[in-house]
């Protein structure tokens, strides 16, 4: 888990600041901070939307009776939130998840407008999940409306939120690569120029992007003190509600109309003979079970079928695809069940996110967030190894270097699969064999437990890193 | 009128302040500005009173008041 001390992605917002310790989350509060603190917790809106999980659970802490971090006295109030499980980021998310995520945002808003408060921002990264329910974890974004004030986040919430829905749905441009390449988001005149001349007469461009990144291009500069003009003017909350209202209907209509990829159609066309998969389900049933397993990491989970064996027997499981509509399934099939355990995410291991933002500590890699004790990696080696060009030792070494226990499944190259993948490669990969890969995974690990499936082409590893 | 409303405001919008001058970045000043149009009704009332304080600046007669920041350039 992440180290004891300060959130080192918190201190855009001097008011307040989170910290780690044992486990849990804290946040400080200046005195200006606890007077909105004060005031949002005696909302009706926040009872509510803590008591459907959209929010996160927050309760101030009594300093008695804990031994809280020396820099804990700085603050004039100390708030304890519940953990989630595993953070996650938005260019790690699927199209519905960003959707989902910006919803949340703008019920809050208008929830928040209704009782005199407001969000001072709207960004994507104060969205969180657990399981396939989003969950706002900034509270100290919430805060008293300034009288006259307009939404100070609606810029950042096109940027993070919109922009990227509108480019996938209109255009299906990815916003994971853009989004990941720029942590403020898609500025409107990028994601103008994105959209081309079609995307203009779409939906909500012309108002949210085109005049945007017009009156950005004319205003942008001004001296004037655009807020005390509009306060002077009269700039009434009912302004801001009619905005975000109209937003959520856009956005709620908004679809990503992908019918098919290379994975979203796996599991239906019959790669495994029937006794295959059951074989190498129980398999994975009986590693999962086997000791406490807190996290999972399911490597090319796909549609999800291993992370679902995996959450029988886990506290958490994280379902990581490349594929981002093998993703979006996954993420709408779990949505519809009201699951808490699973958290798809679109990442791909050749090219993972990366440590980023200022001293590259504000967005963290995988493997920063949370260590799993057990990693699934099934039928993934040969995309990695042949795919990706990552020697096999390197890509072992890798596995039990994150420290659980490993399931993974080899795929021979007798292996149709792997006959589609060297189709058009020089075949420069004579580390691709079995032998080979047993001698690093023994170099390594102790195998727990070995299995070859009955179509002879692929074999069921459990190991467990030594030391 | 649904199409003309907006573009109505729209044309009050942007007669409602001066050109743009070269200071420091501001890039939240336009996405402010813009939530004039996007808000509905409400937001009509309010352009056509920035409309006449403009007016009344550009006049120099009382009322209207320049708020440019003194040290902004």
């Amino acid at each position: 888990m992440p180290e004891a001390g300060v959130e080192p992605g918190s201190f855009r917002d001097r008011s307040a600041r989170v910290f780690i310790q044992d486990d849990e989350v804290f946040r400080g509060l200046n005195e200006r901070a606890l007077e909105q603190w004060n005031t949002l917790s005696a909302t009706a809106f926040f009872r509510r939307f803590v008591a459907d999980g959209g929010l996160v659970g927050t309760e101030r802490l009594d300093p008695a009776g804990r031994t809280l971090p020396a820099f804990a006295a700085e603050w004039a109030a100390v708030l304890r939130h519940d953990r989630i499980p595993f953070v996650s980021y938005p260019y790690e998310w699927s199209f519905g998840m960003l959707r989902d995520a910006a919803l949340l945002q703008l019920d809050l808003l208008l929830a928040a407008l209704d009782e005199g408060m407001t969000l001072k921002d709207a960004s994507a990264y104060n969205v969180q999940w657990r399981g396939a329910k989003p969950v706002f974890v900034d509270i100290g974004s919430f805060e008293r409306r300034p009288p006259g004030e307009p939404w100070i986040g609606y810029r950042q919430f096109c940027q993070l939120f919109l922009y990227p829905l509108l480019l996938t749905a209109y255009r299906d441009i990815p916003f994971h690569p853009w989004l990941r390449g720029s942590l403020e988001g898609i500025d409107p005149e990028s994601c103008l120029n994105a959209l081309g001349l079609g995307g203009r007469l779409r939906r909500g461009v012309l108002s949210h992007v085109y005049l945007q990144a017009r009156a950005q291009a004319a205003y942008g500069g001004t001296r004037r003190d655009v807020k005390a003009d509009l306060r002077a003017a009269g700039f009434d909350s009912a302004l801001i509600k009619a905005n975000a209202t109209r937003l959520r209907k856009l956005i709620a209509g908004l679809t990503w109309k992908r019918g098919r990829s290379t994975w979203s159609e796996y599991t239906k066309c019959g790669h495994y003979e029937a006794a295959d998969a059951e074989a190498k389900r129980r398999f994975v049933g009986r590693a999962a079970a086997s000791g406490s397993r807190r996290l999972v990491w399911d490597l090319g989970c796909n549609t999800g079928t291993f992370s679902r064996i995996a959450a029988e027997h886990a506290g958490y499981v994280i379902a990581l695809d490349a594929d981002h509509l093998a993703v979006e399934r996954l993420y709408q099939a779990l949505k519809a069940e009201n699951d808490r355990r699973i958290l798809p995410l679109v990442g791909n291991l050749a090219d993972p996110s990366p440590d980023l933002g200022w001293r590259n500590m504000e967005r963290k890699r995988l493997a920063s967030r949370g260590r799993p004790d057990l990693v699934l990696a099934l039928a993934l080696i040969h995309h990695v190894v042949i795919g990706a060009n990552v020697p096999i030792d390197e890509f072992v070494d890798w596995l039990a270097d994150l420290g659980g226990d490993i399931v993974i499944e080899f795929v021979t190259r007798e292996d149709p699969m792997v006959g589609v993948l060297l189709r058009n490669k020089e075949d420069q990969y004579a580390d691709y064999q079995i032998d080979v890969f047993e001698r690093c995974l023994r170099a390594r690990c102790e195998i727990l437990e070995r299995e070859p499936l009955g179509s002879g082409t692929r074999v069921m590893y459990w190991a467990r890193p030594r030391g | 009128m649904r199409l003309l409303t907006p573009l109505l405001l729209a044309c009050a919008f942007l007669l409602a302040w001066q050109p743009p001058v070269e200071a420091y970045l501001d890039p939240g000043s336009g996405s402010m500005l813009i939530q004039l149009l996007l808000g509905g009704v409400a937001g009509l009332a309010v352009i056509l009173k920035l409309f006449w304080r403009r007016i009344l600046d550009i006049l120099h007669i009382g009322g209207g008041h320049d708020r440019e920041r003194p040290g902004d350039a």
